[in-house]
């Protein structure tokens, strides 16, 4: 690029603010460890906020209203990195603990419904040599893990088309379950009846209702009532039982073989790459040095910046942050999950971690693992 | 003369009595200390401070769903609410959970939930609740009332030992003196009185005996010489915001100092 005498010089007065900026910014992080241990003989808690509020409002006063907002960004930078110092001689983990690497046990995988179930077929995709064991809802493939039944399970987690699985993120919430492993299935909806029905016939659908979802659009061309099951493959086993013409199931070509029902209409879904991310649960974390992801889940305080504060030092690290859900808790409080893409072992890996569980309110790991595509 | 303390005496029962309490020992040389904030307030509140006590060395976790408070207009918990967040904690840390029963409304959820259930210092002498606890046969934490008497509290402990219940812990957590500095008389003399007379493990709060966070510490470590069998400390990661107990509770990495010196104190005095 072209340079100026001018533009030289300006750049050295340049790097020499910075200079000062930088030595001034040790100086301060010195201070700030000395506040730390003054705090904690004190019991106090490290962030005071009304201090905080404080500190800029006097800091701005001085300050032209074309610069105010960009030197707050600028202090409450310097506020948050001061408590990340005085939070990181505490000793004590904020849950940005790497898990310890296991191999995934050995012995059945839980999965929700029964089988001809979506879960079931990633199960074996997943596992193909493992024993799977039934279960009549989500909650339950958690308990399996947790009382030892299951060595690991398969849920849902995310469907291409219409998002989250709420419910399996507020279990992964509520148990001490790990992400070891995941895959991206192929959904291929179908509408199933008992044999010889026509859509004619057809009066009312069964389904889950992430099924129902999927096939939105097939479903406005008719006037049928939808009832939700739990499973799609539970639908379609009812159908059977109940034998009738005037009641059909969506679900897969597997339940169909199953149950001895007929494909009134094939890959009904709005998409037709309809996929859903099936997720590998188990009570231990468990990665190799294959793994590409990362899952954590966090919550922040309810303050201008809080959530930008978290995410910040993923960003700085060149970590590439592919999913961010967030969930109610109660009324007003939110828990956010997010995936990251990274190996474990990846240089600063640890440093950006414990810098965004610092900004954190609450903050886990929730696994290291490798991803799988269906073929 | 037939023994006065059936169940809770030495008279039957000479040897200490040792409670495996879902994977945790209290009693007979067993040191347990429980911690945890005073009330559970949020769910991030909960599992950080779970988090920071385990690591500092706690093997309960404390925490008040249900608060008996003396104003009325003060904040009374968050019920069953608190409940569950208390078993996502327990969940995530695997510590076992200790929370008061305020009344036999609850006793259901207290008997499948909890894993010690607290009888409160105010209910010591509630006997239709320690006799409806006490049918349960859970463990059970009995504080001592702020006016009673030990040989009151040996009695109460009896009651809820004939109602079916072996596993009873004792709390000395402090009596009502003239004395106005601190804000109960923490009576650490009960806890060899105690043990000469019961079995029983007897542990003592040295956040509600005193009142006040830099007190917890000094009567924490004369707790451990004197003979107790643990400690339940209230920690609190930001006390001056805390709904309930603010000034009582200290922060996790004061607590975290506080365990350090309890375990230099019980091997200085093992190895006497």
């Amino acid at each position: 690029m072209k340079t100026t005498t001018r533009l030289t010089e300006l750049r050295e007065q340049m790097n020499d603010v910075t200079q000062k900026i930088v030595d001034l910014f040790q100086e301060r992080q010195n201070i700030s460890e000395e506040i730390g241990k003054e705090k904690e003989k004190n019991n106090l808690a490290i962030l005071d906020l009304n201090r905080e509020n404080e500190v800029i409002e006097n800091v701005l006063k001085d300050v032209s209203d074309a610069n105010k907002m960009t030197t707050t960004i600028l202090v409450r930078e310097l506020l948050a990195l001061s408590r990340l110092k005085q939070s990181s001689n505490l000793e004590l983990s904020r849950g940005n603990d790497l898990p310890k690497s296991e191999p995934i046990p050995e012995g059945p995988v839980a999965f929700q419904g029964v089988p001809g179930a979506w879960g079931e077929q990633a199960a074996g995709k997943l596992f193909p040599d493992r024993e799977v064991i039934e279960c009549e809802y989500f909650e339950d493939v958690f308990a399996k893990i947790k009382n030892g039944e299951a060595a690991c399970g398969v849920v849902p987690i995310e469907n291409s088309r219409t998002g989250a699985i709420g419910e399996v993120y507020d279990l992964l919430r509520k148990n001490s379950c790990y992400i070891v492993g995941q895959m991206w299935v192929k959904i291929r909806q179908s509408l199933l009846g008992v044999p010889g029905t026509t859509l004619h016939d057809v009066r009312e659908i069964l389904s889950h209702r992430e099924a129902l979802n999927q096939c939105g659009r097939f479903l406005k061309k008719y006037n049928w009532d939808l009832f939700e099951v739990s499973n799609t493959a539970v639908a379609a086993k009812t159908v059977t039982e109940r034998g009738e013409k005037r009641v059909a199931a969506i679900g897969s070509r597997r339940a169909a073989e199953l149950y001895g029902l007929e494909v009134l209409e094939d890959n009904i879904s709005d998409d037709l790459n309809n996929r859903t991310r099936f997720i590998v649960i188990a009570a231990k974390p468990c990665y190799d040095e294959n793994s590409t992801m990362m899952s954590v889940t966090f919550s922040t305080q309810h303050r201008s910046g809080a959530l930008a504060a978290v995410l910040e030092p993923i960003g700085l690290y060149n970590i590439n942050l592919s999913r961010i859900e967030s969930r109610p808790v109660s009324p007003g409080s939110y828990r956010f999950f997010a995936d990251i893409e990274t190996s474990p072992f990846a240089n600063g890996l640890d440093e950006a971690i414990a810098t965004a569980a610092s900004q954190a309110e609450y903050f886990e790991i929730l696994g290291c693992y490798d991803t799988k595509e269906e073929e | 003369m037939a023994e006065k303390y059936k169940l809770s005496g030495r008279g039957n029962h000479p040897e200490d009595s040792i409670f495996d309490i879902s994977g945790r020992k209290i009693g007979g040389g067993n040191f347990a200390v429980i911690a945890g904030p005073c009330s559970v307030e949020t769910e991030p509140q909960i599992l950080s401070i779970a988090r920071d006590v385990k690591n500092a060395g706690a093997s309960f976790l404390r925490g008040g769903a249900f608060k008996p408070r003396t104003s009325p207009y003060a904040f009374s918990g968050l019920g069953l609410d608190g409940l569950d967040l208390l078993k996502i904690a327990r969940a995530k840390t695997d510590l076992p959970i200790v929370t008061e029963i305020m009344s036999i409304d609850y006793l259901e959820q207290f008997a499948n939930d909890v894993d010690i259930i607290q009888i409160g210092a105010r209910n010591m002498q509630n006997y239709d609740l320690l006799h409806a606890v006490g049918r349960l046969g859970k463990p059970v934490l009995l504080k001592r009332g702020l006016s009673s008497t030990i040989d009151e509290l040996l009695l109460a402990a009896e009651h809820i030992m004939a109602s079916g219940t072996e596993e009873v812990i004792l709390c000395e957590r402090g009596i009502r003196t003239f004395e106005t500095a601190t804000r109960n008389t923490l009576d650490l003399s009960a806890v060899p009185v105690i043990k000469a007379l019961s079995h029983l493990p007897v542990i003592v709060d040295p956040s509600h005996g005193t009142g006040y966070w830099n007190l917890v510490e000094p009567m924490a470590l004369a707790a451990a010489a004197c003979g107790a069998d643990g400690l339940i400390i209230e920690v609190h990661n930001h006390p001056e915001a805390a709904l309930c107990d603010g000034e009582q509770s200290v922060t996790p990495g004061v607590f975290k100092n506080i365990v350090r010196k309890v375990n230099i104190v019980r091997d200085a005095i093992a190895n006497a």
